[in-house]
């Protein structure tokens, strides 16, 4: 076997140990990338110590892919150094970043994200403990890692600006931002009003994500909107006109059109050309670009390119009689996306809750009306209904089988959702449901989360006879 | 006069009122396993659900407002939406978290407006300025008397008090709370009575806790959501162990009471007053909440309480995560109590009740 | 032909050999076990003391396959299927007109969904807590100083259950404990526990149940639990006469249609 062939072999699920000897076989053989590419071992050094039980997939996409996530604590101090603005946004997925990437010298990442530090560092950065020292015990969701970054300043950066939406959001979150504020970092709260139907005197608006809003919701998050803007401007000293937010939603569309593209080939296609852990992270670089615009575009690409040539060779990681299920909410524990697949399952679909990020912002409309229409189009500010009537209409655009409503502890969401959507795909769609709660780190319930998937899944081949 | 059924502070009941319907604010809560709602609500926390449950089992109910105080009423809320499944007309009503721009401003008032327009729909009236004006000076007038009384009263005569006052008299008539003892309402006189309970921020707090009726009991506050009535028997636990609530810092209680209402305000533009009367309320779910810490720790000073009991519904976060931040802000002691409705936590929550007056003493 | 189930449950383990012949699958032998610590080794003694007993050898048997918690340490067996699919199919041997499974184990609990033809058409499991759950009744009989078995007829004697409102089995554990000192009788507390336990089972799907409702799994032979249920569900229970070994005779089915493709 020559190298070059050892290189781009058929597409496998492999090891972190596997992959750092192919890391090896492709440096040697000459393969380019940017300066964050490098063996995933080395972050396994670092502390992240859960990659090392995942199983990745072997494509040089797919190890840029997992760089470009792992290396966004090094870029946002890289940021710090040079002088950028740090931006931290919360809760809004994907709004704020629009207007932070609209200009210059500014990085933006989701404080809030670090509530999968606990899972991909097995609890030893000892966040989830710090947070429980400052009263945001085990009943609120792991974003309350958040709270533990904060406090030990060891994840990321402290932003010059910390911005959070409120209002239509969950008390745990909410409470959680809060608590930030209080540890001495100054929050600009802004508001997002529950998402409802216009009333019998007023304008209806219709919103990208397909729901409808009463127009004067979609003013006050507008003019919201302008208030945050006001203030990332005096945070930037820049001005962020209507023509430098038309560019940022101008990139924000483009790569929300490719993470659109990637999940339409991935999802449709049999076999299935790209896990689910890896589409996982995907769909995640919608919210900010993990803090480089360019690489994501970059990243994005590449994936693509190979699912192409996947699709094209019929070939894949998985087996092409696996079960198609629909899953709704991220998990904690990133490992849960792997035993979907040991068990026989595939993606063919996802709620991963910010559904909005992934519809393209109106190019035709003012720019912060566009904005405001999209932030407002979210799935979770308005009723629970909406949101299970859109993944319905979504398991049926990608032909799903089955379908997992993944819990996320502490969630004060999920207790209540979980019913109506469960509900709504049994009796509109037929199709089985299962409710699976996903811990930071599942080793202790391993057995007893794969025996629902597992069951899941021959329910699912057995309705195929 | 048919009632709407509503669940906040945030709601005037003038308001409610002036369209001609009788205002209704239950807090005669039953435990939700006793007395389960026609509607399920199932995955909310315990107090939506009674909330709802309530709401929905009370007669000569026009309508059910529930405002969007925390998520899990305004998911709640959903369940009484379901087609098929409540009959009572229903309204989710926002409450902004944020207060301090003026969009949070202009959004609580739209959505007052758009409360107007919805009673409007099933029948109510739309006041003139003359009869909004007179009720808001009759409901000023009977939150003047008890605001006199406060020092007073003992807190269940307090709770009953304020709860008459949102039209529960649970199933009594309207007696509850004392003839007023301002036959003719002055906003400038009723100021000017209570310019030593303004914290620097103009907000009114409690009047200053002279003696309780038992002159030995230790003057504590009681701080929380809403305390419902089935949880009253915390106001003779109280008592029992040598305490009094002098402070009744809960949503039913004092803080949830507006501040008085500017007269001139009235006159000029009744519901403008109204409005930015009651958008002051402090609260823990306001972002960011320092407005509330404010009034607590003025509220503290001018009570002269020597404790504070925090009574917080089981799985309530908004609550649950200020518990640090209060004990840390406090200058007094506080103690943290979680309640849901079996016995046990009861019987748990009089011992460290017993222990916490104690320890005061 | 000889096949073999074996239910590896969290708390006990089930072997079933079925033979099957023109007459169609018979039950020949049976046998329950402890699970305890090592439940590959233990299941494994089992299954070879059922077929000894049976007086039949090891390589009489045609199939095997291992099903419940452990199901996937069992290296000696041909297939890992789950609970759900054995306990719907070993009900659909015993019960043909069965729609619903109620399986209420060490472990887990289940409300399983079977189409007209047996076939499981969906499938409730409780979360991560315990309340609801045959573990969950071990501590509380544990609590109450008698044996699980026992826990049923204490009940039986209750004038007044008790409430038990806490959906955690660590508070339930809590007030259980608040109320034995605080007077109330053990037999109102087992009432008490038998009826939330009911109700939480009617939570995770009971209003969806079609009749007939078969109650199957270890806790089905604790005394009124199926009269507790079926007052929570509000319809008739029907049982198996072996509600403990309906998982295993799945196995043992599924083991036979893999091979004989009989079924």
């Amino acid at each position: 076997m020559n190298e070059k062939h050892n290189i781009s072999d058929e597409p496998k699920s492999i090891t972190l140990q596997q992959w750092d000897e192919r890391y090896e076989c492709l440096y040697k053989a000459g393969m380019p990338g940017p300066d964050y590419n490098g063996p995933l071992g080395r972050h396994f050094e670092d502390g992240d110590l859960r990659l090392a039980s995942l199983r990745f997939d072997n494509s040089p996409a797919a190890l840029r892919l997992w760089n470009l996530l792992l290396s966004e604590e090094d870029r946002l101090q890289a940021d710090r150094e040079a002088g950028r603005t740090i931006i931290g946004a919360m809760k809004d997925l994907g709004t704020v970043p629009v207007m932070a990437y609209a200009l210059d010298n500014v990085a933006t990442f989701y404080p809030d994200g670090a509530w999968w530090i606990p899972c991909v560092m097995q609890h030893s950065a000892g966040l989830l403990r710090v947070a429980d020292k400052l009263g945001i015990d085990e009943s609120f969701c792991p974003v309350r890692a958040m709270v533990g970054a904060f406090e030990t300043g060891n994840h990321f950066p402290t932003p010059d600006l910390l911005i959070c939406s409120v209002g239509a959001v969950c008390d745990d979150f909410s409470a959680i931002a809060q608590r930030v504020e209080a540890m001495g970092h100054p929050v600009l709260w802004w508001e997002v009003p529950p998402r409802r139907l216009a009333g019998a005197n007023e304008t209806s608006v219709r919103l990208p994500s397909g729901f409808t809003a009463a127009s004067s919701q979609v003013d006050l998050v507008r003019n919201e909107l302008r208030r945050v803007a006001g203030e990332i401007e005096k945070a930037t000293g820049q001005t962020l006109t209507g023509a430098k937010l038309s560019e940022g939603i101008r990139k924000a569309n483009t790569v929300r059109e490719k993470i659109s593209s990637l999940r339409q080939l991935v999802y449709t296609s049999d076999p299935c050309p790209l896990p689910a852990l890896e589409m996982l992270i995907v769909e995640m670089l919608a919210l900010h670009y993990c803090s480089d615009y360019e690489q994501t575009v970059e990243v994005l690409d590449e994936l693509l390119t190979e699912a192409r040539r996947r699709v094209d060779q019929n070939v894949s990681v998985l087996d092409g009689d696996a079960v198609r299920v629909f899953w709704v909410n991220p998990v904690a524990d990133l490992q849960v996306m792997n035993l979907l697949e040991e068990v026989g399952g595939r993606i063919s679909g996802t709620d991963y809750m910010f559904c909005h990020a992934l519809s393209q912002i109106p190019d035709d409309v003012e720019p912060f009306e566009a904005l405001a229409r999209t932030a407002l189009g979210d799935p979770m500010v308005g009723p629970t209904a909406d949101r299970a009537r859109m993944i319905c209409r979504e398991i049926q655009k990608f032909g799903c089988e089955a379908v997992i409503v993944s819990r996320i502890p502490g969630a004060s969401h999920c207790a209540f959702e979980g019913e109506v959507i469960g509900k709504m795909v049994r009796d509109g769609l037929g199709l089985p449901v299962v409710e699976v709660e996903v811990p930071t780190v599942i080793d202790a319930v391993r057995p007893a989360l794969r025996t629902r998937l597992e069951a899941l899944m021959e329910t699912a081949r057995g309705r195929r006879q | 006069m048919k009632r709407i059924c509503y669940n906040s502070a945030y709601i005037p009941p003038e308001w409610i009122e002036a369209h001609g319907f009788q205002p209704f604010r239950p807090c005669n809560h039953k435990p939700f396993n006793e007395n389960r709602a026609p509607i399920s609500v199932d995955g909310c926390c315990t107090w939506s659900q009674v909330y709802i449950t309530q709401a929905t089992m009370h007669e000569n109910v026009a309508a059910v407002i529930v405002a969007s105080i925390c998520d899990q009423l305004r998911r709640s809320s959903e369940a009484l939406n379901t087609p098929g499944r409540h009959h009572t007309p229903t309204m989710l009503l926002h409450i902004p978290a944020t207060w301090q721009s003026e969009s949070a401003q202009r959004c609580y008032r739209d959505e007052l407006h758009r409360l107007g327009n919805f009673l409007e729909s099933i029948g109510g009236t739309s006041p003139t300025p003359g009869r909004l004006k007179s009720i808001l000076i009759a409901y000023e007038v009977k939150r003047e008397d008890v605001r006199m009384q406060l020092q007073t009263m003992t807190g269940r005569e307090r709770a009953t008090a304020l709860a008459a006052m949102h039209g529960d008299t649970n199933g009594k008539p309207e007696h509850a709370h004392r003839a007023p003892r301002v036959p003719h309402f002055d906003c400038a006189a009723a100021k000017c009575a209570h310019e030593d309970t303004l914290c620097p921020s103009g907000q009114s707090v409690a009047p200053r806790a002279t003696e309780s009726r038992d002159s030995s009991a230790t003057p504590i506050a009681l701080l929380g959501s809403e305390l419902p009535r089935y949880q009253w028997w915390l106001f003779d636990t109280i008592k029992q162990h040598g305490g009094h609530v002098a402070l009744d810092a809960t949503d039913y209680g004092q803080r949830g009471l507006p501040e008085p209402i500017d007269q001139s305000l009235i006159d000029n533009d009744p519901f403008e007053a109204m409005a930015s009367a009651y958008q002051q309320i402090p609260h823990i779910r306001q972002r960011p909440n320092d407005r509330f810490f404010d009034w607590l720790l003025n509220a503290i000073k001018q009570t002269n309480v020597k404790g504070i009991i925090l009574r917080r519904s089981l799985w309530c976060d908004l609550w649950h995560a200020e518990v640090h931040r209060i004990k840390q802000l406090s200058p007094i002691p506080v103690i943290d109590i979680d309640l849901d409705v079996d016995a046990t936590t009861c019987e748990r929550a009089e011992g460290r009740i017993a222990a916490f007056l104690e320890m005061l003493r | 032909m000889l096949f073999a189930g074996i239910d590896a449950g969290s708390r006990s383990i089930k072997v079933v050999l079925l033979e099957v012949n023109g007459q169609g699958p018979e039950i020949l032998a049976s046998g329950v076990d402890d699970s305890q610590t090592n439940q590959a080794q233990r299941s494994r003694a089992l299954y070879e003391r059922v077929v000894k007993d049976a007086d039949r050898s090891l390589d009489d048997i045609e199939a095997v396959v291992a099903t419940g918690y452990a199901r996937h340490l069992l290296d000696f067996a041909d297939k890992a299927v789950t609970e759900i699919t054995c306990h719907a199919r070993g009900v659909r041997m015993l019960l043909p007109d069965a729609r619903s499974i109620i399986e209420i184990g060490g472990q887990d609990s289940k409300v399983i969904h079977l189409d007209e033809s047996g076939r499981v058409e969906d499938f409730t499991m409780n979360d991560r807590c315990a309340a609801g759950t045959g573990c969950f009744l071990e501590m509380v009989a544990k609590r109450l100083d008698v044996d699980l078995e026992e826990l049923g007829k204490l009940a039986s004697q209750s004038k007044e259950p008790s409430t038990i409102s806490s959906m955690c089995a660590v508070f339930a554990e809590t007030e259980i404990i608040g109320l034995l000192s605080s007077g109330h009788e053990p037999s109102d507390i087992a009432a008490g526990v038998q009826i939330a336990i009911s109700r939480r089972i009617a939570g995770m799907g009971g209003h969806r149940l079609k009749e007939p409702v078969v109650f199957t799994g270890g806790v089905a032979r604790v005394n009124r639990m199926d009269k507790m249920l079926s007052d929570a569900i509000e319809k008739q229970i029907v049982m198996p006469k072996t509600p403990q070994i309906t998982g295993a005779l799945g196995a043992a089915l599924i083991a036979a249609g893999a091979v004989e493709r009989v079924f």
